[in-house]
């Protein structure tokens, strides 16, 4: 399928809302497709264009192809339209919920439905956060867009869940250094241990933090970051 | 006790040289910010950054630097909830190296309103502007900051229900202050610090006149910690004459 770019409505996005409760609950298993282009549930917000309906496999892969679509008209406002990612998290959701074993196992709302109240909320979103720090971070984005689109990942919920954080390029950069492997494009192994020296946790819970005090992380690079860290991380900058 | 190390010489800019007002518009606030950051003995060239934020949301602001003040074309808060309760901070920084280090701050500062006035300290913060789907209100208790009555921000004439509207304050608010005092009887404050519970509790001894010592802090005060809670909502009640102005305003819209 192939159609214009919409969004829903109130209406659309509380029939979306009770899809989701209705395949939770094994009463349905699908979206289905006409709801997708019902007049009364969505608004086309560009004729020009057009997306799609494609089953990603590599969360890196989706949001690209996303953001290129979109990026000509993706301004601040968009980037907190409830009805616009809640409408492509229903036109991709054999993407963003995949079936495993012939049944969808559906996650919190703020996964499909965008919560545009509050970024703790905004981040959870499996397009519209994912999308919005590859526009911000550019390829420094990838330890966001590694894995599978359904899943968020622990990295993601510990780099993520602060905006501060989240779209700190040189905190970013840092972390990308250190726990990102180019060659292999994934993520190092170990990285999401909860505890160890220098892990990911630890990274962002106790080491960024401490040095909000005195640095201001936003105005450097992820070397002069890394330049900071004491002894414990040196094993990561040579993994 | 905690030694505090200070290596880098950063210091606090004090909250009077600091001015931020916001400015209520829709769909997004921004706000104006004046700094007097004269006499502090401060690189001239040193960067000059102002970062609102709301819980896990953050904004930042270059204001140019401490010679040569800037601001910004925009200061619209895209990406702050639409929350009356934005706090800032202030930093200035030396940028002359790769590290960006930090030598003035001002934290946690709170904007002046310009749609409001007075200067009337509030130890329940109202939060307007809240999408709460059914449910009328909320209190939450963000972190070190005072607890806050959310307002379901689809109600109409919600402003004037919490102001002037007696049936709704005299439901909502002992609601709210019952689970201030269970929030503040969980103890881990200390009474002569500036928490916002030791704030709370000269109210409630002060002006609600709730003189019982209770000791938060023991669980085996279990049946105190109650009566002591009920007693708070009970006096405030009282205070504040809520059944006969719940009655008065019954009979007049029947």
């Amino acid at each position: 399928m192939i159609t214009q770019i919409r969004r829903f409505n109130e209406v659309g996005i509380e029939k979306f809302r009770t899809l989701l409760h209705q395949i939770d609950d094994n009463e349905t298993d699908d979206i289905p497709q006409s709801f997708l282009t019902d007049v009364y549930s969505c608004e086309i917000i560009r004729a020009d264009v057009s997306l799609e309906q494609k089953v990603f496999d590599s969360k890196e892969e989706m949001i690209k192809y996303l953001f290129n679509q979109i990026s000509t008209f993706l301004n601040t406002t968009l980037l907190y339209d409830k009805g616009m990612w809640t409408w492509l998290a229903a036109y991709y959701f054999d993407s963003i919920c995949p079936k495993k074993g012939g049944k969808r196992i559906i996650r919190e709302e703020s996964k499909y439905i965008l919560n545009p109240e509050e970024w703790n909320k905004y981040y959870r979103h499996l397009l519209a956060s994912p999308v919005r720090l590859y526009r911000d971070l550019g390829d420094w984005s990838k330890i966001y867009l590694y894995g599978k689109p359904d899943v968020p990942g622990d990295l993601f919920e510990q780099l993520a869940s602060r905006q501060e954080i989240a779209a700190c390029r040189g905190v970013i950069e840092a972390a990308t250094i250190l726990y990102w492997n180019e060659n292999d494009r994934r993520i190092k192994k170990g990285v999401r241990n909860k505890d160890g020296a220098g892990v990911l946790r630890r990274f962002v819970k106790a080491t960024v933090p401490q040095f909000q005090m005195t640095y201001d992380l936003n105005s450097m690079g992820g070397q002069d970051v890394i330049q900071l860290l004491p002894k414990e991380y040196d094993k990561w900058k040579t993994a | 006790m905690i030694r505090k190390f200070n290596y880098t010489g950063r210091r606090k800019l004090k909250r009077q040289r600091v001015d931020i007002s916001v400015i209520n518009e829709r769909p997004y606030k921004s706000f104006t910010a004046t700094l007097d950051l004269k006499g502090l003995g401060l690189s001239d060239d040193a960067k000059v950054y102002i970062e609102p934020y709301h819980k896990s949301s953050f904004m930042r602001f270059p204001f140019g630097t401490v010679a040569i003040p800037q601001t910004p074309e925009s200061t619209i808060l895209t990406d702050i909830p639409s929350t009356s309760i934005i706090r800032f901070r202030v930093k200035v920084v030396d940028e002359t190296t790769k590290l960006g280090r930090i030598i003035r701050v001002a934290d946690k500062i709170k904007p002046k309103n310009l749609e409001e006035s007075g200067n009337r300290k509030s130890i329940l913060h109202i939060d307007w502007d809240k999408d709460l789907d059914q449910e009328i209100f909320r209190v939450t208790f963000p972190d070190n900051d005072y607890p806050r009555l959310e307002i379901n921000r689809r109600i109409e004439n919600a402003k004037e229900l919490v102001k002037s509207n007696d049936i709704f304050r005299s439901l909502v608010f002992p609601v709210a202050v019952r689970q201030v005092a269970e929030r503040i009887a969980i103890g881990g404050f200390n009474e002569e610090d500036d928490s916002w519970q030791s704030t709370w509790l000269k109210f409630i001894k002060g002006v609600l006149h709730v003189n019982i010592e209770v000791e938060f802090d023991d669980d085996n005060n279990e049946d105190e910690i109650n009566d002591w809670v009920e007693e708070v909502v009970s006096a405030f009640c009282r205070k504040n004459k809520f059944r006969i102005k719940f009655e008065q305003a019954i009979n007049k819209s029947k």
